[in-house]
């Protein structure tokens, strides 16, 4: 058996943090399957075609169809449901949004047992696994649920598979890579055929041995001859953001303002490829591998879950809580953020749930101390653009580069003042958009009234050539016919 | 007590300023050692002071005063002027002297972080203008005083002869013109010294260089700005002061006057500094290359506090032009990759 090439990064990320990992709660303890006994799934802010029949009581299978989000992609029902209601709630994102939630209650407690669309050939051609892929529901596990088929245009040369799981007490990806190892590379061979893919470079931290070690001992054959290598990064938050994993693994610098697919370079997370892997037999993406952690859960437990479980039956699957005031976030202790009231079940994205002590942090102004640009991982400098923001200077925190900003929070977690600085930079980056949706409209507006304007000009300017060809015509005509009589009269 | 002798990076403000508190220390014995017990009383009084104002300012602005009373800063800010003070000064300077640090400096720009120059230097420098002669004949001569004739001092007003005396760059300006340097080195401000250095002041700041170095390894301070200063001021000290008879040797301009502990206290002040260690780097520079030339050519003999209040006008400039690249900034793709793979 040939070991594929494993090499260190010796690049560096500039700042980031390295921090007490907290993944040893929930490494060794053994996946449990979780099926709870209601579902409550959003549905998408964005206009949507619905693809089952959800009036009271009906009954929906296990793998059928639910709807169709505006980017194409078909969610399936993850089990086989009965209707119970359609409620009104807050989508489950870091701002929340008002949303509509089907509320089912679940019949059948398996997920669909036998393949629900077709499989394909261990061949499949780009068009059918770019169709597949959406009527799977295909979505980006490792947090943007980008969706996967958008990613497989252009010309693509790299595949880097993201298993640098860089935030403390997240295992998801690391449970995925141990148990579900052969359906990764499968997902990896499929792709790198299908897209004449020349490179393969799978990342990992180097906290997550096993996951290298369950990797390397199932490649398959089929492989042998491609150049697929491993990198292990230094454990650092956070290394595995997309451009500073791209930039850590091989040495490529990408522009914040493109995205990597752009370049070439194909990155997925490699729940993304067990997924994948597991639609190219027919199976559509109903169920996620979510860590259940954090000091405040009892007994901290990684869950496969179906899309929908209420976050409510997760955090009692593992234990609960402590007694006390606790605070639950999607998400790691880093980047996530505090669950909204009235939010649906678990989505696609959710790799975590972290709950810690609710603490009350004391906030003193800013002195500049300059700590956070030492953390920050793309060289940022927060304490100018968290003055900038915090007089309103929009247009100055986007000339200090705002608009860079992983929103990471490694600047919250070494900021001596306690300033909330993601929440600002979160905050002016949703205003920019708007502003600059704004924008785009008035644009759009003008330049309507402006080809109206132009429309009517030539209009009218028609119209007048027109007037003047007649006159000229009745003119030339009255002119013969004087022409004439004046003959006559001779 | 634990708490303040950790190591590492500061968690808090708060652990921030007592860092730097504990980095005064060592100067601060070093000075009392020195100059007699008035710089202890300098401290305490600007301390009065500008507690004082801290708690009227906050009062005025309707912000609440224990938080800002409690996170150290204001201490601090009266701390350092109270060392830049002269030691035998009346005593209604550094009370003063602490009002208008705290109540000009900073509450007037709205408290702590939103001061756009150093407290402690403006206070420095609107003493210097408005009482001169305060300023510069309070200075002890190093290691001629007694405690008990330093309080006699302060009673009975500015009359102690023996006691106070011109600081060693008061002297090159004043009554070296037209010395030697043979001449001046008899002079008994460079007694036990040599090469241009007076042992008391320089005692003082090579304590404050411990300080300096503790800041350094607990990361409050980056090297950049003291390094910047020592480079601007010593580079033009050293390049014109090759004949010691006409100028002020580097080694005085290195050890003597608050060269090095402005660089080490003063310049690092993340408030009214530059803020990337580029930015550092050049605000550093520009304050030990204006001091040069205030010393040299200006009318005050040490002319620091000046320096540091004319480049912290300078600092939106500095950074916005010394903002470093950011990972992902259009155009450039770097790194070995160069373009498409």
């Amino acid at each position: 058996m040939t070991k594929y090439a494993t090499t260190l990064s010796t690049r560096r990320l500039p700042g980031g943090l390295s921090a007490p990992d907290g993944k040893g709660l929930t490494a060794q303890v053994p996946l449990r399957p979780l099926t709870p006994e209601t579902l409550r799934i959003a549905l998408p802010t964005e206009r949507y075609m619905p693809l089952a029949a959800w009036s009271i009581g009906s009954i929906i299978k296990a793998g059928a169809p639910l709807f169709m989000t505006a980017q194409g992609v078909i969610q399936a029902c993850p089990r086989t449901v009965q209707v119970t209601q359609l409620v009104d709630g807050m989508t489950l994102s870091s701002i929340p949004e008002r949303c509509q939630i089907l509320q089912l209650t679940v019949l059948e407690p398996s997920p669909p047992t036998q393949p629900c669309l077709a499989p394909l050939s261990s061949r499949p051609d780009p068009a059918d696994l770019q169709k597949r892929a959406a009527e799977a529901g295909l979505v980006g596990l490792g947090g943007a649920g980008f969706p996967a088929h958008q990613k497989w245009s252009g010309e693509l040369h790299t595949l880097v598979v993201n298993g640098a799981e860089c935030e403390p007490f997240l295992t998801a990806d690391e449970r995925v890579m141990r148990e579900r190892a052969p359906a990764i590379w499968h997902a990896i061979d499929v792709l790198m055929r299908a897209y004449s893919l020349t490179k393969c470079v799978i990342v990992l931290e180097d906290n997550t041995p096993d996951a290298l070690a369950a990797l390397q001992t199932t490649h398959p054959e089929a492989l042998q001859d491609r150049d697929v290598s491993f990198t292990i990064l230094e454990s650092r938050y956070p290394s595995g953001a997309e451009r500073q994993l791209i930039w850590l693994a091989l040495g490529l610098e990408i522009p914040t303002t493109a995205r990597p697919v752009e370049y070439g370079i194909l990155v997925h997370n490699p729940g993304t490829l067990a997924a994948l892997a597991d639609a190219i037999d027919g199976y559509p993406l109903t169920d996620r591998i979510v860590t259940v952690t954090g000091p405040s859960i009892i007994s901290p437990g990684v869950f496969r879950a179906p899309i929908g479980t209420p976050i409510n039956a997760l955090i009692a699957a593992a234990g609960g809580l402590q007694p006390g005031d606790h605070q639950v976030r999607h998400g790691g202790p880093y980047m996530g953020w505090e669950i909204p009231e009235e939010a649906p079940g678990m989505h696609a994205m959710t790799h975590c749930l972290y709950a810690a002590p609710a603490i009350a942090r004391t906030t003193s102004p800013c002195i500049r101390c300059g700590l956070c640009a030492e953390a920050c991982p793309v060289q940022l400098q927060p304490q100018q653009l968290f003055a900038a923001l915090s007089h309103g200077q929009l247009d100055h925190a986007m000339h200090e580069g705002l608009a860079h900003c992983l929103r990471c929070g490694a600047c919250d977690q070494v900021c001596p003042s306690a300033l909330p600085l993601t929440d600002q930079f979160q905050t002016g980056l949703t205003r920019q958009r708007a502003l600059s949706d704004e924008a785009k409209r008035a644009d759009r507006a003008r330049e309507r009234f402006n080809a109206r304007a132009r429309r009517l000009e030539r209009q009218a300017a028609e119209a007048e050539t027109r007037r003047h060809t007649r006159r000229q015509q009745s003119e030339s005509a009255l002119e013969r016919i004087r022409a004439a009589r004046a003959k006559e009269s001779i | 007590m634990m708490r303040i002798l950790r190591w590492g990076p500061p968690r808090t403000t708060r652990e921030i300023m007592q860092a730097v508190w504990i980095a005064l220390v060592p100067g601060t014995l070093t000075s009392l050692w020195v100059f007699g017990s008035g710089v202890l009383v300098n401290i305490c009084l600007t301390a009065v002071g500008a507690l004082l104002a801290e708690w009227l300012g906050q009062r005025l602005r309707g912000c609440a005063t224990k938080p800002a009373l409690q996170d150290g800063s204001t201490l601090l800010t009266a701390w350092l002027l109270g060392l830049a003070l002269p030691p035998v000064a009346p005593l209604w300077l550094p009370l003063v002297g602490g009002m208008i640090a705290i109540g000009c400096g900073k509450q007037l720009y709205g408290g702590l972080g939103q001061n756009p120059l150093n407290p402690a230097m403006l206070a420095y420098a609107i003493l210097l203008i408005g009482a001169p002669v305060a300023m510069t004949t309070g200075w002890a001569v190093p290691f001629q005083h007694a405690p008990t004739v330093t309080v006699q001092a302060w009673l009975h007003g500015m009359t102690a002869d023996g006691v106070t005396g011109a600081t060693v760059l008061d002297l090159y300006r004043t009554t070296f013109e037209g010395l030697t340097a043979p001449e001046i080195a008899l002079h008994p401000m460079f007694e036990g010294g040599g090469f241009g250095i007076a042992p008391g002041v320089a005692w003082v700041a090579l304590s404050h260089v411990v300080g300096g170095i503790y800041l350094l390894s607990r990361r409050v301070i980056r090297w950049q700005a003291p390094v910047g200063v020592l480079v601007g001021l010593l580079g033009l000290a050293a390049f014109f002061g090759i004949d010691p008879d006409n100028q002020v040797p580097v080694l005085t301009h290195a050890l003597a006057g608050a060269t090095i502990f402005a660089a080490l206290f003063i310049v690092t002040d993340p408030v009214s500094g530059a803020t990337s260690p580029r930015g550092q780097w050049w605000f550093g520079v520009g304050v030990g290359v204006i001091t040069y030339l205030i010393r040299t050519y200006g009318l005050y003999p040490d002319g620091i506090a000046f320096a540091v209040l004319i480049m912290n006008f300078c600092v939106p400039w500095i950074d916005q032009y010394t903002r470093p690249r950011i990972h992902g900034e259009v155009h450039a793709i770097r790194g070995t990759g160069r373009g498409r793979l």
